[in-house]
């Protein structure tokens, strides 16, 4: 799985199916910011038929990875794995030099847990002082600030939020299931896992979060650092592995895109590759896994009123799990809760991963653009399933008035009492 | 005929390079946001959905809004760059691609819904919008924008209106160009023109017609104004299950055959059904050897019998089973499978040469039978996945250009799949445009002189050689390279130009034209005088002797008849099969098709058919200099090169005479009903009114006045008794509901009701009358128009005049005639106020009689001037020496 051939571009054949559900074309019309455009760009780079310059390099990494366009191809094209090896072994797809840097300093911060969940911890500090937002008004470039000032918010948001104590796995007792809960929720949004744990609870569901679990290893995989991604990759195997066989329950819905997708990325190794494949097939995305758990049998009593809520796909979900309408109906069965309709519901909200980092303006645009919708669906709470989708826009929709939570904390509020027994 | 001279013009252009300085220039004009110069940011423009033709654009420009897109235009007239639009790329003929040393217009952002106005069903978009969000805009109203073609989810408007889209769902509401009723259209020079607007025809000749599908060679479009189609009640999706192509074939001329006209109907064959239910998972069965996925649509019982009738008659065809979908998640995921199937087909092969060519549908069998062992021969998979309705057939060889050898022996199977078509009578292209991917086989189909006569066309509107300069017409020098990237293009061997060899008559009318040319003694083309606006001028060249019914075939709904046969004759013979023309006329018995077809008459069928111009498959005519000219074909859809025959309709003999014509048929309704009421002309209105919501296809209204009284004609049809008692209950409950008090009326049915209707088109008295006005406005400013006309005739009755008024309101048509003895200065005033009630609405006026002094002041086209440039100068193309009834040009 090395560099990028011919071969793997002849699945497209250019029939522009995929413009509409490509967030950067529908923000900027330019068919280079589209993913028909970002795959003949790739391609000529493959080829050696263009000389890697900076507008190609821009318009590629102004890729958010959404995967809509997977989603949406006739053809099948594997846009997500083409970007990702395009990232890491393409001349002209990389990212440039000084983003490589900076990336690099992250890269290694997310394969050293302590590390990482220190500085997490130091920025969700910033944050709920007011240090970070002076921070982004001095040293950040003026015509950005508004934007990271936004991202602030939303950690701000849950700054205030009990740190949770970490379940720890008792050697003698085994757990229905595996949380898997990725670098930020534990740090900046703990109260999801805290709701999370206490919806199995009322199911009659026993958890446990295994201690050796690190990084999932998507921003590595999609910023152009397979290598890193895959070192991350065994690590996690290894430790779910270790700590039982029962489903892997993802609350974030990036991570669990990216862990169903640990059999290919290591189908090339020959020690991992079957252990890959299997780890693979216990994960579950923490909806799926809801949605399938029917709810509890006694429903709680009934709520004066009800709260008004509107769905955000997270595009991991969508896109790369498939998983539409199972968020959907369980909002739906929720007492209490009335779900509105949004527009442009496939459509990215900016967030990507690191991308809201490194892609200020076009990431506020996309974030502006769905806060927009969203809050025209006359909704009080919108409700999300992504971490990285909450930073990029609980703080746009606190400026208008609308709060965000997880659908795990949704359903935690209106499911009732625990279940007598299972 | 050929014009070396005008070759030696085209070639001469010069060409300015696109230097840094000019690049500098446009930054500084146009900024970054909208300028696009470098190769990082061009590559991505280098080609549309066709992707064996590439050109790198000397660079790009992405307006923002139409000011903007004005002033592109403008500049790069001034600069001398020709250039090319492009909407969302997703064209499959190279049309988008920039001509070489030339530009990229991009309009992907001009995406403004401007206006909705449900009451006029109109809407006025610009020219980025994406045919599935207009249709998702209009969805809640109702309404949807009827073009559906497979690319819907990104193309855009202007793209549709470029190419004269078809889509599954041309076969019962029409092409692009029947739903298009105005557009803004920016000329090379940069100069801005708006053609028709929210009537159903614009005054003069057919300029808007000749636009849809000119590919963007005569301007740039930037917004249009659409017909809004109203959502049926009720539509049903079936897939029904051949064990062979040719079964299915046979099934699709039977259901048709039985007056049954399904929304849409289209064929897979089996050669990609594997890979299309791995992608789609729409459950196709894989052993089928040929599946139709259909839709029917309209009242919800009236298509549960048309369903119920389709399904035996499918049965009857072979159907080893016919599926219905059950809801509308099942009827979603089937049209899913087919409109994305073109993009499936990556997952057999890299690359594909898809053929657009359309034949008879009865002719499929036999075509397809050829494409099979085409495929044998060559070795290649090539898949159908088609509009078996309309005969539009998509036979795609899946190859692998990579690889030389097989890229060549794809062309030659290409090659000789287009032969086979085009021996079946069938044309280069349906909706795919000739682009620059066909140009060359232009010369295959037509003669130098009708090419020639393209070109001319084109330089009324693009005298630079700036827009669009090389596509849809063949380069100037025989098989010089196009600059395109060779590989896969499609580059025929020479080939032979058509002959055009004229009847006994058709000669001997050309002969006489030519002497006339030559002593500059102008002609009157004549049939039987019944729709003319006044007696003949000058020597009548009579039609009488092209009295021939050419051929007709029940089967593929199509009837080539000579100029001079009677409309009668044709609705004799079309009867006995029961089907039968969109065109209607008074006096068929003596009215000439070719006459009533160059009058342009219409009236109410109009309401529930469209306008009887579409259904106009093929012309053949004779020019002011005597050429035999001809364009069109026994198909359904045709894009082949420019729209002419749309010119010609309407045009009163004045750019050819036309010698022959090629006609769509429709299904007879085999039950008729007719209501007649009678009342007061307010009074009727406010009726009138309440049934214009009732669905278009199945009725007719005439609103008539004279004498002081004035009556309301009803007209439903339906295929079996109960559809029309039930539309009759319609109607009747939307009387009720429209106001207080009895109206009185009777109903009569099938033979009685053709009776009435046969009377009502001569209700105004085309023989009597010395003056006739034609008012063509926006169907939502006909009830007051109608209202104000009407007020202003009676003032003047009886004292000054009588007369009579026709009216119909769905589709903003009024008609008044009056009789002789007429006092003139009284009556000048009146169309001088006539006229500027017209004129306040934007619509148009003209004269379908007038006395032989034509001093009324109301010339026959009642163009607007900035048109009538243009219009003179079509006039000239065809008709050089103003031999064809020049005074019907001039007013």
């Amino acid at each position: 799985m090395g560099a990028l051939e011919r071969k793997d571009f002849l699945a497209c054949i250019h029939c522009g199916l995929c413009l509409e559900a490509c967030p950067t074309y529908r923000e900027t019309l330019d068919e280079g910011e589209s993913a028909r455009g970002r795959i003949a760009l790739l391609k000529s780079l493959a080829l050696s038929e263009l000389t890697p310059d900076a507008d190609a390099a821009r318009a590629l990494a102004d890729c958010v990875l959404c995967a809509s366009c997977q989603a949406a191809c006739p053809s099948g094209i594997g846009y997500e794995w083409l970007m990702a090896r395009a990232r890491t072994h393409l001349g002209g797809a990389q990212p440039s030099g000084r983003e490589r840097r900076w990336l690099r300093r992250w890269w290694t911060l997310f394969r050293r847990p302590r590390q990482l969940a220190l500085t997490l911890r130091l920025v969700r500090w910033a944050a709920g002082t007011g240090l970070a937002g002076l921070g982004v008004r001095l040293f950040f470039p003026r015509p950005h600030q508004a934007h990271y000032l936004d991202l602030v918010a939303s950690v701000r948001a849950s700054a205030g939020q009990p740190r949770r104590p970490r379940v720890k796995r008792r050697a003698d007792e085994a757990a229905d299931v595996l949380i898997f809960a990725g670098c930020v929720t534990p740090v900046v949004f703990p109260q999801v896992l805290a709701a999370l744990e206490s919806v199995l609870k009322k199911a009659g569901v026993s958890c446990a979060m295994p201690r050796q679990q690190v990084c999932c290893g998507a921003i590595h995989f999609h910023t152009g650092d397979l290598a890193g991604a895959r070192a991350l990759a065994r690590r996690n195997i290894a430790a779910f592995e270790a700590a039982g066989e029962g489903p892997v329950v993802v609350e974030a819905a990036g991570c669990a895109a990216a862990l169903k997708e640990y059999g290919e990325l290591l189908a090339d190794d020959p020690d991992f590759a079957e252990r890959a494949r299997a780890f693979a097939a216990r994960v579950r995305d923490a909806t799926e896994y809801l949605a399938a758990l029917r709810g509890p049998a006694a429903p709680g009593a009934a709520p004066a009123e009800t709260t008004r809520v509107v769905y955000q796909d997270a595009c991991h979900l969508r896109h790369l799990q498939g998983i539409v309408d199972a968020p959907r109906d369980l909002l739906d069965r929720l007492p209490g809760v009335t779900r509105m309709a949004a527009a442009e519901e496939d459509l990215c909200c900016g967030s990507g991963g690191v991308f809201n980092l490194l892609r200020p303006s076009l990431a506020a645009r996309l974030g502006e653009r769905k806060a927009e919708v969203l809050a025209a669906s006359g909704a009080e709470i919108a409700v999300t399933t992504n971490p990285g989708c909450r930073v990029q826009l609980e703080g746009r929709l606190r400026r208008r008035g609308i709060g965000m939570l997880h659908l795990i904390e949704v359903c935690d509020r209106h499911w009732g009492a625990p279940a007598a027994d299972r | 005929m050929n014009e070396p001279l005008l070759d030696a013009l085209e070639a001469s252009v010069f060409r300015p390079e696109i230097t840094p300085a000019l690049l500098e220039r446009l930054q500084r004009i146009f900024g970054a946001e909208t300028l696009r110069a470098r190769p990082g940011q061009l590559l991505p423009y280098e080609s549309d959905a066709m992707p064996l033709y590439r050109r790198r654009p000397g660079f790009v420009l992405l307006p923002a809004d139409v000011a903007t897109a004005v002033r592109a235009v403008k500049v790069l007239a001034q600069e001398g760059i020709p250039w090319a639009a492009r909407g969302a790329g997703t064209g499959l003929s190279g049309g988008a691609l920039a001509p070489e040393g030339g530009a990229v217009l991009a309009l992907s952002r001009l995406r403004q819904i401007v206006k909705i106005d449900p009451a006029a069903r109109r809407a006025r978009v610009e020219a980025g919008v994406v045919n599935l969000e207009l249709d998702r805009a209009l969805a809640p109203l109702g309404f949807t924008f009827a073009p559906d073609p497979s690319s819907q989810t990104a193309s855009t408007i202007g793209g549709n209106l470029a190419e004269n889209a078809g889509g599954p769902h041309t076969l019962k509401y029409g092409v692009t160009s029947a739903h298009v009723l105005g557009a803004r259209l920016v000329l090379g020079d940069g100069g801005v023109i708006e053609l028709g607007g929210e009537e159903e025809t614009m005054g003069g000749y057919d300029l808007l017609g000749l636009l849809v599908g000119s590919e963007g060679t005569l301007g740039l479009v930037t917004e249009a104004t659409v017909r809004l189609t109203r959502l049926p009640e009720v539509t049903r999706t079936f897939l029904a299950i051949f064990e062979s192509v040719p079964a299915a074939c046979h099934a699709v001329t039977r259901v048709l055959a039985a007056g049954i006209t399904p929304a849409a109907l289209e064929m897979i064959d089996a050669v990609v059904l594997d890979t299309l239910e791995a992608a789609f998972r729409a459950g196709f069965p894989l052993d089928a050897g040929s599946l139709l996925v259909g839709d029917l649509d309209g009242d919800a019982r009236a298509v549960d019998g048309e369903l119920r009738e389709v399904e035996r008659l499918l049965g009857e065809s072979g159907a080893r089973e016919v599926r219905l979908a059950r809801d509308d998640a099942e009827q979603e995921r089937l049209w899913m499978a087919r409109k994305k199937a073109f993009g499936a087909l990556g997952r057999v092969a890299p690359n594909y040469l898809s053929y657009d060519a359309v034949v008879p549908r009865t002719r499929l069998p036999e075509v397809l039978d050829a494409v099979a062992a085409i495929a044998e021969q060559s070795g290649f998979r090539i898949a159908n996945i088609f509009h078996a309705g309309d005969g539009n057939l998509h036979p795609t060889v899946l190859f692998d250009a990579g690889d030389p050898e097989q890229a060549a022996r794809a062309r030659a199977a290409g090659h000789a799949i287009l032969r086979a078509c085009l021996d079946a009578e069938g044309v280069l292209t349906g909706e795919h445009g000739i682009g620059l991917a066909k140009r060359a086989a232009m010369r295959e189909v037509f003669t130098a002189g009708e090419l020639t006569l393209m070109h001319r066309l084109r330089r009324i509107f693009d005298p630079g050689c700036q827009v669009n300069p090389d596509k849809l017409l063949p380069e100037a020098e025989e098989d010089r390279a196009s600059g395109a990237e060779e590989a896969g293009a499609l580059s025929p061997p020479p080939f032979r130009p058509p002959r055009r060899t004229p009847t006994g008559e058709e000669a001997r009318l050309a002969e006489i034209v030519r002497d006339r040319m030559e002593r500059w003694d102008p002609v009157t083309p004549w049939g039987a005088g019944t729709l003319a606006v006044g007696p003949a001028r000058g020597t009548p060249l009579r039609t009488e002797e092209l009295r021939h019914l050419l051929r007709y075939d029940p089967g593929d709904m199509t009837v080539t008849v000579e100029a001079g046969v009677t409309l009668a004759e044709i609705d004799a013979r079309l009867a006995r099969d029961r089907q039968r023309l969109a065109w209607e006329a008074p006096y068929p018995e003596r009215a000439t098709i070719g006459g009533i077809v160059a009058a342009g008459f219409w009236s109410s069928r109009t309401q529930s058919l469209l306008h009887p111009k579409h259904s106009v498959l093929g012309v053949r005519a004779i020019t002011g200099e005597g050429e035999l000219i001809e364009f069109g074909g026994r198909v359904m859809k045709n894009v082949t090169g420019y729209d002419v025959p749309k010119l010609l309709i309407g045009s009163r003999g004045t750019l050819a005479i036309v010698t022959r014509l090629v006609l769509r048929t429709y299904p007879r309704p085999r039950h008729r009903a007719v209501a007649v009421l009678e009342g007061s002309w307010s009074d009727l209105q406010a009726r009138a009114a309440a049934l214009d919501a009732m669905r278009e296809r199945w009725g007719t209204l005439d609103l008539l006045a004279g004498g002081g009284q004035a009556r309301l004609i009803i007209g439903c049809d339906g295929r079996t008794r109960g559809d029309v008692e039930d539309r009759a209950h319609e109607i009747e409950r939307r009387l009720r509901d429209a106001g207080p008090g009895e109206v009185e009326r009777r109903w009569c049915e099938d033979e009685a009701a053709d009776e009435v209707q046969r009377a009502v088109l001569d209700w105004i008295g085309w023989e009597r009358s010395a003056v006739i006005l034609r008012i063509v406005v926006s169907p939502g400013a006909a009830r007051a128009v109608g209202d104000r006309v009407r007020a202003l005739c009676a003032e003047g009755e009886p004292a000054h005049w009588t007369h009579r008024l026709q009216f119909h309101p769905g589709i903003g048509l009024l008609r008044v005639a009056f009789d002789r003895g007429f006092q003139e200065a009284p009556l000048r005033r009146l169309l001088l106020a006539l006229a500027e009630e017209v004129r306040k609405v934007r619509g148009h006026r003209g004269l379908d009689r007038a006395p032989e002094d034509r001093w009324l002041g109301w010339d026959p086209w009642g163009e607007a001037t900035e048109l009538r440039d243009r219009m003179r100068k079509v006039k000239i193309t065809f008709d050089p020496r103003a031999i064809l009834a020049p005074w019907d040009v001039e007013g």
